[in-house]
């Protein structure tokens, strides 16, 4: 009575089995499961094909490539003058420097970017490129970014900089120093004077978001305390501020204090245009600080402050050593995630003429008619930039996250 | 033994009421709050006079008086009728109507293809799951305004002269002027049968709402969404056939078709309005896939092999339990990101598309009064995050579980 139906089965189980490891036990399993998922698959690859033989073509062949190597100082620094230009060297080295000190305190977020730029940066300096403005100098000092990340590690290592502490006020001397010491003074031979007119490039992108946070950070603290006050007047304002100034378009905001502060201000607060960019930035982003900064506030519990009340502690000792460092512990994430944005939020400031990143990299675009067409080849670099600072703020962010659901931070 | 203590406690009542007052915890509070009360005025009052004074001496005007006065800037392709001899506070309305026409948009182009973002990152094929995590982790990581410059002047400027246009099915004509598909042009019989539509609508309403009783009743099956659906779709179509067999149809088709050097008939999305709607979409899809993709993930796995194991259908198992639970999380930062939206489609400037903003801009450079513009703008982008989020949240009720 064995029919065919029998014949099949015996078949199949004598037939070996189908491969469930290995290479292609994995394609089958990730890419051609079912059958829409092998169509699915195919598409996919026939169209990643398509583009990236176009792009390749376009990149190898077409693009001018020639926008970014011959104009490489003015985006990185924009006409900071020739012969001054070691100042915004020496400036910019505080940023492997403190990466650096962070490494050996932080090494659960720090040490992978901290040994990224170390190795990163001596392979484009022996980037067999020919670069106009790639001098031999400029490869030295893409070396020192390396020497620099190392001597932090070691300064954090073995002396007393290596504590969180000493990191971040390092970081604030190192910050504050070198704008001074950028802008340098009328009367000075040895520093002169270097008005931010002349500031440009990449090199004020970086110093706008580093004063963005260090100002709108505690600000952005203080306005969510306020919120939370149980003075009525203290709280309203707070409310008022932060909701209109969440409300409102960054773009909307810059133009606002271009145009308004010098009427808002009397002249002798006068101040420079770039300056008047940075208010804005501060004024938005302190108000999404402060959001982020009472979600931590109310993420304390109340026992925790009835507890120290109890034990006779004075309200600012209170708020200072029990509930703000848990608060900000508990919201770290957010916070970064706020940098992130105010960070990317910068670019906004060149629609007003200013020249930060991308203000320089428009200014390079319609400055000579050589580069109009290289729109597409300044723009993919200015991405590309944008996108690996990012990417570095976000992975810090991201080991913070895993700490804290590990319960280890 | 008891009087001492007695004597104690009266003395101890005697030293409270005497704490001085720079210690009393109820002056000290009122003092702080004054003093705060009178720098937080006095700052308003300090920043008041000097607007006041500069002003004065700058001559800038301070009134909205200005904004009756004939306007005299130019708005090129205003979505409602416009011409400079109208008010500037009409100018202005003008701006605010780009404005909406290009988030509203936006926001429905954004939330279907972040939905699309988010399912495709749950994908079972590796290579789809990967190339969305690539698309999400580019788009994200790099200021919008970067977006926006390179897609506005480097592909969309760059598209084919009219010409050669890029013909899709449809047809949809990409070409440097703009972006031309098909349209229906309303006839005089147009409205005659949005009410037929709107008849239908009610009727399907209440037929909805007699079936579902129904059906709680009694516990059989009565389809009364399909109910609905079918009388709206019964309804429309009967009413577009009587139109259109009395000899005009409600809509009649306009096609694009390229004459001499441009195309006439269909409806034109400007290259400025068309990439600004494509940048925001792209950008804010990529924020909404992963709240879409987190929603989804946030589901107990045994949810869903409880219900495969009761014996639902796959596409059940997603109406009934994975989509209910899923729009709880999903609804209420998605109404964040429509306002981000709102808020970055101020930087339509980049690409010359005449928002709110530019148009403000103008208003401003022509009329020399920055402070009550200013006023305005703000208030403008103040009610219209308060509007979508009124919307969202009243939405946001209805998928909310009811608690008693």
């Amino acid at each position: 009575m064995a029919d065919r139906a029998d014949v099949a089965d015996v078949a199949d189980q004598i037939r070996p089995p189908v491969a469930s490891t290995g290479p292609l036990g994995w394609v089958r399993a990730n890419l051609l499961d079912t059958w829409y998922n092998a169509l699915l698959t195919v598409a996919v690859v026939a169209a990643l094909y398509f583009l990236v033989r176009g792009f390749g073509a376009w990149a190898l062949l077409t693009a001018e490539w020639a926008v970014l190597a011959q104009n490489l100082q003015v985006l990185l620094v924009g006409q900071y003058p020739d012969e001054e230009i070691w100042r915004a060297g020496v400036v910019m080295l505080a940023i492997p420097f403190v990466l650096g000190l962070g490494w050996s305190v932080w090494p659960g977020f720090c040490r992978r970017l901290a040994i990224s730029l170390a190795v990163a940066a001596p392979l484009l300096a022996v980037l067999p490129v020919e670069l106009a403005s790639l001098a031999a100098g400029f490869r030295v000092y893409l070396l020192l970014n390396s020497v620099l990340v190392g001597a932090g590690w070691l300064l954090g290592r073995y002396t007393v900089l290596g504590s969180a502490r000493w990191v971040l006020a390092t970081w604030l001397v190192l910050f504050l120093g070198g704008l001074v010491f950028l802008r340098g003074f009328a009367a000075s031979a040895a520093l002169p004077f270097v008005g931010t007119k002349q500031w440009g490039g990449l090199m004020v992108t970086l110093l706008l978001s580093q004063a963005g946070i260090v100002i709108s950070f505690p600000l952005g603290i203080l306005f969510a305390l306020g919120r939370r006050s149980s003075m009525a007047f203290v709280r309203v304002f707070c409310v008022v501020y932060i909701e209109v100034l969440r409300g409102t378009p960054i773009l909307a905001l810059l133009f606002v204090t271009q145009v308004l502060l010098p009427l808002l201000l009397p002249d002798w607060m006068d101040m420079d245009r770039l300056t008047r960019g940075l208010v804005a930035l501060i004024l938005n982003n302190s108000a999404y600080m402060a959001e982020n900064v009472r979600g931590g506030l109310q993420s304390v519990p109340s026992g925790q402050l009835e507890a120290a009340r109890a034990l006779g502690m004075k309200v600012h000792h209170i708020t200072a050593r029990i509930v703000l460092p848990q608060a900000l512990r508990n919201v770290l994430p957010a916070i970064v995630g706020q940098f992130i944005i105010l960070f990317k939020d910068t670019a906004v400031i060149s629609l007003l003429g200013l020249l930060d990143f991308l203000g320089t990299a428009n200014a390079i675009l319609s400055g000579r008619q050589q580069w109009f067409n290289a729109e597409i080849e300044m723009f993919l670099f200015v991405a590309a930039v944008y996108w690996v600072f990012t990417y570095a703020m976000t992975s810090v962010s991201r080991a913070i996250e895993r700490s804290m659901s590990k319960g280890v931070g | 033994m008891s009087a001492p203590a007695q004597g104690d406690l009266s003395s101890r009542v005697e030293t409270h009421s005497s704490v001085p007052l720079w210690r009393n915890i109820h002056v000290l509070r009122a003092a702080t709050q004054i003093v705060a009360a009178l720098l937080i005025v006095g700052l308003i009052g300090f920043l008041l006079n000097n607007l006041f004074v500069n002003a004065g001496k700058r001559g800038v005007d301070l009134g909205f008086g200005f904004l009756s006065l004939r306007a005299s800037i130019k708005i090129s392709n205003a979505a409602i009728p416009y011409s400079p001899d109208n008010s500037y506070f009409y100018a202005f309305l003008v701006g605010v109507v780009h404005t909406l026409r290009a988030t509203l948009l936006g926001i429905v182009l954004a939330t279907i293809l972040g939905v699309l973002v988010g399912v495709a990152r749950l994908s079972h094929n590796w290579l789809v799951q990967k190339i969305f995590a690539v698309y999400i982790g580019a788009i994200r990581n790099v200021p919008l305004i970067v977006t926006c410059y390179f897609f506005y002047f480097g592909l969309v400027l760059r598209m084919p002269i009219t010409r050669e246009a890029i013909h899709l099915p449809g047809p949809i004509f990409l070409s440097n002027r703009g972006v031309y598909t098909i349209w229906g042009e309303p006839t005089a019989s147009f409205g005659t049968w949005l009410l037929i539509l709107l008849a239908a609508l009610i009727a399907g309403y209440f037929v909805r709402r007699a079936l579902r009783n129904r059906e709680t009743r009694t516990g059989m099956p009565c389809y009364p969404n399909l109910a609905a659906l079918a009388l709206l779709v019964v309804g429309g179509t009967a009413g577009w056939m009587a139109l259109a067999g009395s000899g005009a149809p409600p809509l009649l088709p306009s096609i694009p078709e390229l004459k001499g050097t441009n195309f006439r008939g269909g409806m034109r999305m400007t290259p400025e309005y068309f990439a600004l709607v494509a940048c925001l979409t792209v950008y804010i899809a990529t924020y909404i896939g992963e709240i879409v993709r987190g929603a989804i993930q946030s589901i107990p796995r045994g949810q869903l092999e409880a219900a495969r194991a009761v014996g639902l259908s796959e596409i059940h198992v997603l109406r009934y339990i994975v989509i209910p639970q899923a729009l709880r999380i999903i609804v209420p930062p998605t109404i964040g990101q429509y306002i981000n939206l709102t808020k970055g489609s101020s930087l339509a400037i980049v690409v010359g598309y005449a928002d709110i903003y530019v148009v403000t801009r103008n208003i401003i450079e022509q009329s020399g009064s920055s402070a009550p513009m200013f006023l305005l703008i703000i208030a403008t982008y103040l009610l219209i995050a308060a509007v979508y989020s009124l919307i969202g949240n009243l939405y946001n009720r209805s998928v909310q579980i009811v608690e008693r």
